[in-house]
């Protein structure tokens, strides 16, 4: 069963959405429909969402949009597609052996990682964790390079 | 005298051939109560007491009571039947018994109009019967046929003493080798449906054994306060009147639903990531709904809790240092830019040339 994701283009939408959604995972997945690395997480995403329906929300926020130029600026995001994760308003990291800790870059291999990883968040969320450690294996861990301001 | 010792010796063998062939006759058995073949022999007892039904055994039947309508009402039927009567002479034709006897293991019509009548009636009255009625009910129509009651397993019995052995055992036609049927003898149903259990009475006879849920009984209340205090007065339950009551007045009513409500966020950890904003916004989307409060666009400005990627220190260090340069970047925007007039470099030797020469001349 596949879900149609809310895309969020205002700011005003994201933090209702984050401030709305309580003793859930918020997932927030930032890129654009026309990037193909976005088109195969929004895939994983969409299949996903009904599975983790009891424990998480997913949401699309549109990065093309004026609106949500300052979340881009404030969640640091340079590469897509980004997907960053809330508890009760709150940011959650994930140690996944990469750069960026607090936020997940790139797309998922199947739709198992993607619950996988956002149980793990959920768990460590429900115990007081902040930051929580990556249930995947490295292969299957998206690679990138993290550039400090562009440098 | 060799002779001798060699049918002596030989006796051994023959008996435990018997014995070989009685075990291997007695592995297997088929109990037509249960209706399923068991080696457990004299052990095994057939399932009476969870079926609700009994055996009649002059039938070979088995009466079940889950389609009657009133308690006991197949087996009634059964007992007054022309069909049970024709077996119950058969028998006794075969295994010897008075005529007398019969009487005890039948219903008469008589009786059985009675009780029919008496159904009726019930059927037309309302549901919660007083135990007087079922009483009568049950007296009146089947006191005679309490005597046909049958039960598999227990073995006393009235009947001529050469067909009972006092065994238990109820899968062989072979009557003379085990007693089934049972006498009631004098003896009337309960009243409740109901009645003993594995109980035999010396004397032989049977106690009833039609299962039926037995009916509540009236309790006498063993305590005195409060009286005329009770849930449908709205009174408090006594744990609240010893002073804690007070306090649980003086909660506003408005809070009373939300902390019943957040009863169910008191099983969540309480130590979970964003527990007090949780609490504290399930709280305002409460009153939201509810329309006490309206609901605020909150600051325009208002950023979530994030740990930066580069930062050092609190989140919230992070987002303030996020705001100052958003504000800075603001400024710059805001300022008009002056123009700046160029002037040409002058440099020191230059200037110094210049002081000098004037010296010199």
């Amino acid at each position: 069963m596949s879900f149609v994701l809310t895309t969020l283009t205002k700011k005003h939408e994201v933090d209702t959405i984050i401030r709305d959604t309580l003793e859930k995972v918020l997932v927030l997945r930032f890129g654009r429909p026309t990037d193909r690395a976005c088109l195969v997480l929004d895939d994983i995403l969409s299949k996903s969402a009904w599975d983790v329906s009891k424990f998480a929300t997913v949401a699309l926020v549109d990065i093309d949009s004026e609106e949500i130029q300052v979340y881009l600026k404030y969640f640091d995001i340079t590469l897509i597609p980004s997907t960053v994760f809330f508890f009760n308003a709150h940011h959650m990291k994930m140690d996944s052996g990469s750069a960026d800790h607090t936020k997940w870059i790139g797309a998922f291999h199947k739709k198992q990682d993607f619950i996988d990883v956002v149980e793990a968040i959920y768990r460590g969320a429900m115990k007081g964790k902040l930051i929580v450690k990556c249930p995947l294996p490295p292969e299957r861990i998206p690679k990138y390079q993290l550039l400090y301001k562009g440098v | 005298m060799g002779d001798q010792s060699q049918s002596n010796r030989s006796n051994p063998r023959i008996e435990s051939r018997r014995q070989g062939s009685i075990k291997k006759k007695s592995e297997f058995e088929f109990c037509k109560v249960c209706n399923l073949n068991h080696n457990q022999g004299l052990r095994h007892k057939p399932e009476h007491a969870s079926r609700n039904r009994f055996w009649c055994v002059f039938c070979d039947t088995d009466v079940d009571e889950l389609t009657s309508s009133f308690a006991c009402a197949n087996a009634i039927n059964h007992l007054a039947s022309v069909n049970h009567l024709k077996n119950l002479k058969q028998f006794s034709w075969k295994y010897g018994g008075s005529m007398d006897q019969l009487e005890a293991f039948i219903v008469s019509d008589a009786d059985v109009a009675k009780w029919e009548k008496k159904c009726v009636t019930l059927q037309k009255e309302p549901v919660l019967l007083s135990e007087e009625r079922r009483k009568e009910v049950s007296n009146s129509g089947i006191s005679e046929a309490s005597n046909a009651c049958v039960l598999p397993y227990y073995s006393t019995s009235s009947l001529p003493s050469e067909t009972c052995s006092g065994a238990n055992s109820f899968h062989s036609k072979d009557f003379s080798g085990s007693c089934h049927a049972l006498s009631c003898s004098g003896r009337q149903w309960s009243s409740d449906g109901y009645s003993g259990t594995e109980e035999v009475p010396k004397d032989g006879t049977m106690l009833s054994r039609f299962e039926g849920l037995p009916d509540p009984s009236a309790i006498t209340l063993g305590y005195s306060e409060n009286v005329g205090s009770n849930v449908p007065s709205e009174a408090p339950p006594p744990w609240l009147t010893d002073g804690l009551y007070i306090h649980y007045e003086g909660i506003s009513g408005d809070l009373v639903p939300l902390l019943n409500k957040s009863g169910k966020s008191q099983k969540l950890n309480p130590k979970r990531v964003g527990a007090a904003w949780a609490e504290r916004r399930k709280i305002e989307l409460e009153m939201e709904k509810r329309g006490e409060i309206v609901r605020k666009d909150y600051d325009a400005n208002w950023l979530p809790n994030f740990g930066g990627v580069w930062q050092s220190g609190t989140r919230k260090e992070s987002r303030k240092e996020f705001e100052r340069e958003k504000q800075k970047l603001f400024k710059v925007e805001v300022e008009p830019e002056i123009p700046t007039k160029i002037q040409p470099c002058v440099s020191k030797r230059m200037k110094m040339d210049d002081n000098g020469g004037h010296m010199c001349g």
